[in-house]
């Protein structure tokens, strides 16, 4: 009997350890990990992977995105990821602790599986100079990119680069979702008859130039116009102070004009000097208006509100900052109906 | 060069499109198309460019000082009698972090302490507070450091005294892991794993180095290694705070007339931390305690205690959002003398104009070496403290951890 029964045996052993090959390679349909800072991105994500990733956010939409506390919960999280996604421009300065701490090299900045999604966005308000004497969160510029719909398509673009890094047999579907995605930002942006007609990246970039409306006037096509293009028409040149300076791609976008913000640099906090001279502006130049996230209704911007008798409008600032914002398109839904 | 050739596609773009163009027309769309796709990626990489701006390659350098004033209600001297401690100023630490990646494995870390060890009179000394390397292509979860580092005892012994909640380390630390905390050689290995949903994990840590604490071990000639286990619980309570527990245990020698014997240490801790997202009447609270259990084999001297016990508790709450108030209580039985316990209460305010610059004012009541139970109180001692924390450098603009 031996010689047979080692030959079934060894034949069986064989058929068993192939099939869980088989069953435990990467490549058989595992879904791609992902850890996302910012519910926003945590949300693109969602929208070009599809099925084929598990998203876990490690920031709230209604928390400040500077100051989130590297709690191991985080740490533990990015250490099983597969990708991590961060927005960059030293936004998350927390992330530098989690991955430090992850141990996983899979993950760090310039390994495959990380991403900075705001990568080749136009950065707005980047220091000529830098020092600490500005301010102390923005040294590379603004980094409250995904605030504009316009740069939706440009973090997309870079989370779909980073999956078909860590998952190449599935570029195709990351393509086209990217692609989907896209198409989809610009519909909304400028209703669909304008987007077919001049092409979305082409209008986007008329609206970075700042000449979209002359432009559109030269055609004679503002009948064409729709979506939040539109529907933010009082919008322009609407006078308005924020807390923090958050919305400058909004309003590059969009045309609000924000005159100055409650902080008086970024993550510096108002002196009394800096108060008076904020409410005489506001007096003289009759703003009405106060932008505020739901994580900077505080004190401060009370008694700001309170004394110069200008209205506060919270809108979210993330998806998943307020109860409507489930996603990248109705975050802006909500904060233009909000302002 | 890329704004010569972006003037180029714009004119080319302004004379397409300044015509009737879009449409049925001379220049086909896809052609325009393809132009707006060259204008969008110079339009990228122009704005890449300013993420250069040289020195990639020298280590982050960063300068911490630790600016400290006091008053005291009667002289205080220095461990070993030769300084005057009280009712004066002093820059308490000067200390250069740098960091940098080695190579692609690994990261290293120098932390340079720069001081007066005695008078003003005597040379500039300059210690090596903690300088390591850590190896970042382990397996996932797992990072591992060797060199000189602060072990991982408790919560609060890992912190430079910048760092602390507080002007002063708590008096169980002193007693039972050394007046400045203890920091030796050695190796340590952490991992840290997810525990069934988002939002549980569990850090493990394991250390091996010299033992040449004094004050545990056998001090600088050890030839006995010391060994640290470090277990740390993490839960989520909701979206708005969270509870840490951990418990640490470590091992060495001591030697007695040439004997080796064995001393224990065993510590537990917690902290809790309430943050919401928007303040609520405050903008955030944190309870802290640690306890430290040790056990000997053998005292040195008659006087000593074969096992003793410390514990402090610390509260903190943040009214404004650059404003804390918190308190401490202390309580250790002293090490070297079986009739002696320390107990000290404090207080503290600290504010903070950002993140890289802290004023902070202390007071604390210590009962230096009261009796443990009845008896006379020995000599009280009562301290104000006036500090000031700042930070520059290519530190990025990192919240202390504890205040944030
Ligand atoms: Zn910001």
């Amino acid at each position: 009997m031996g010689q047979w029964t080692i030959a079934a045996l060894s034949r069986l052993f064989i058929s068993i350890l192939t099939a869980w090959m088989a069953l435990s390679s990467p490549a058989a349909l595992a879904e791609v990990r992902v850890a996302a800072t910012l519910p926003v991105l945590g949300d693109i994500v969602r929208q070009v992977g599809g099925q084929h990733v598990v998203v876990q956010t490690l920031a709230k939409g209604t928390e400040d995105p500077h100051y989130v506390i590297p709690r191991p919960s985080l740490i533990a999280t990015v250490s099983r990821a597969d990708l991590f996604v961060e927005m960059g421009l030293q936004l998350e300065l927390w992330t530098e602790r989690v991955l430090e701490s992850a141990g996983n090299s899979a993950v760090n900045p310039g390994a495959a599986g990380h991403v900075y999604a705001s990568a080749g966005v136009p950065v707005l308000e980047v220091p000529e100079k830098l020092t600490r004497a500005e301010g102390d969160i923005h040294p590379s510029g603004n980094p409250h990119v995904w605030l504009s719909p316009l740069n939706g398509p440009i973090l997309a673009a870079n989370i779909a680069a980073g999956l078909k890094r860590v998952d190449p047999e599935r570029a195709a579907d990351y393509d086209r979702n990217l692609e989907a995605f896209s198409g989809k930002v610009y519909d909304r942006m400028f209703g669909k008859a304008l987007v077919e007609k001049f092409g979305g990246e082409f209008l986007a970039g008329e609206v970075r130039r700042g000449t979209f409306h002359s432009f559109l006037a030269s055609k004679k096509a503002g009948d064409l116009l729709g979506g939040w293009m539109k529907e933010s028409a009082a919008l322009r040149g609407l006078r308005v102070v924020s807390y923090h300076k958050a919305w400058s791609y909004l309003s590059q976008t969009f045309g609000l004009d924000v005159r100055n913000t409650i902080e008086e640099k970024p993550g510096i906090q108002p002196s009394a000097a800096h108060r008076d001279r904020l409410l005489a502006q506001m007096k003289s130049e009759g703003v009405r208006v106060i932008i505020l996230a739901p994580f900077e209704v505080n004190t401060i911007s009370g008694r700001v509100a309170s004394m110069s008798g200008a209205r506060t409008v919270v809108v979210p600032a993330n998806v998943n900052g307020a109860a409507g914002a489930a996603d990248f398109f109705s975050l802006f839904d909500e904060i233009l109906a909000g302002i | 060069m890329n704004g010569f050739i972006r003037r180029i596609l714009m004119s080319a773009i302004v004379c397409c499109s300044s015509g009737p163009v879009f449409g049925a027309d001379d220049v086909s769309r896809e052609e325009i198309q393809a132009l707006q796709k060259r204008l969008t990626d110079l339009e990228r990489q122009a704005s890449k460019a300013p993420a250069f701006r040289g020195n990639e390659l020298n280590p982050r350098l960063t300068a911490f000082g630790d600016f400290v004033g006091r008053i005291d209600n009667r002289p205080v001297l220095n461990d070993d009698g030769t300084r005057e401690l009280s009712d004066r100023f002093n820059l308490r630490e000067v200390e250069l972090d740098l960091r940098a990646d080695v190579d692609p494995y690994a990261k290293g870390v120098f932390i340079v302490a720069i001081g007066q060890e005695d008078l003003p009179t005597q040379p500039t000394t300059i210690a090596v507070e903690e300088g390591y390397i850590t190896f970042t292509r382990l397996p996932r979860g797992m990072t591992a450091k060797a060199g000189k580092f602060k072990t991982s005892f408790g919560i609060l012994n890992r912190l430079h005294l910048h760092d602390l909640p507080q002007p002063t380390l708590p008096l169980p630390i002193q007693q039972f892991l050394g007046e400045e905390g203890m920091t030796e050689m050695g190796v340590s290995f952490d991992y840290v794993t997810p525990l069934g949903s988002l939002g549980r994990a569990l850090t493990l840590t394991a250390e091996a180095f010299n033992g040449e604490n004094t004050t545990q071990f056998g001090g600088d000639n050890s030839r006995d290694p010391a060994f640290l286990g470090r277990g740390k619980y993490f839960m989520e309570l909701d979206d708005e705070s969270f509870l840490e527990l951990g418990t640490s245990y470590m091992v060495g020698k001591r030697v007695t007339n040439n004997v080796h014997h064995t001393n224990e240490i065993l510590g537990g801790d917690f902290l809790y931390k309430w943050r919401p997202p928007q303040p609520k009447g405050l903008w955030s609270m944190v309870v802290q305690g640690e306890y430290f259990y040790m056990n000997r084999e053998d005292p040195t001297a008659q006087l000593d205690r074969r096992t003793a016990w410390g514990a402090y508790g610390l509260a903190q709450v943040q009214p404004y959002q650059r404003w804390f108030v918190g308190g401490r209580y202390d309580m250790a039985q002293v090490l070297d003398n079986r009739d002696r316990v320390e107990r000290k209460v404090g207080g503290f305010i600290s504010y903070y104009t950002t993140e890289f610059l802290r004023l902070r004012l202390g007071y604390e009541y210590q009962n230096v070496s009261g009796p443990e139970i009845g008896g006379l109180p020995g000599a009280d001692l009562s301290t104000v403290y006036a500090q000031i924390t700042f930070v520059f450098g290519s530190h990025p603009a990192e919240p202390y951890w504890f205040s944030k």
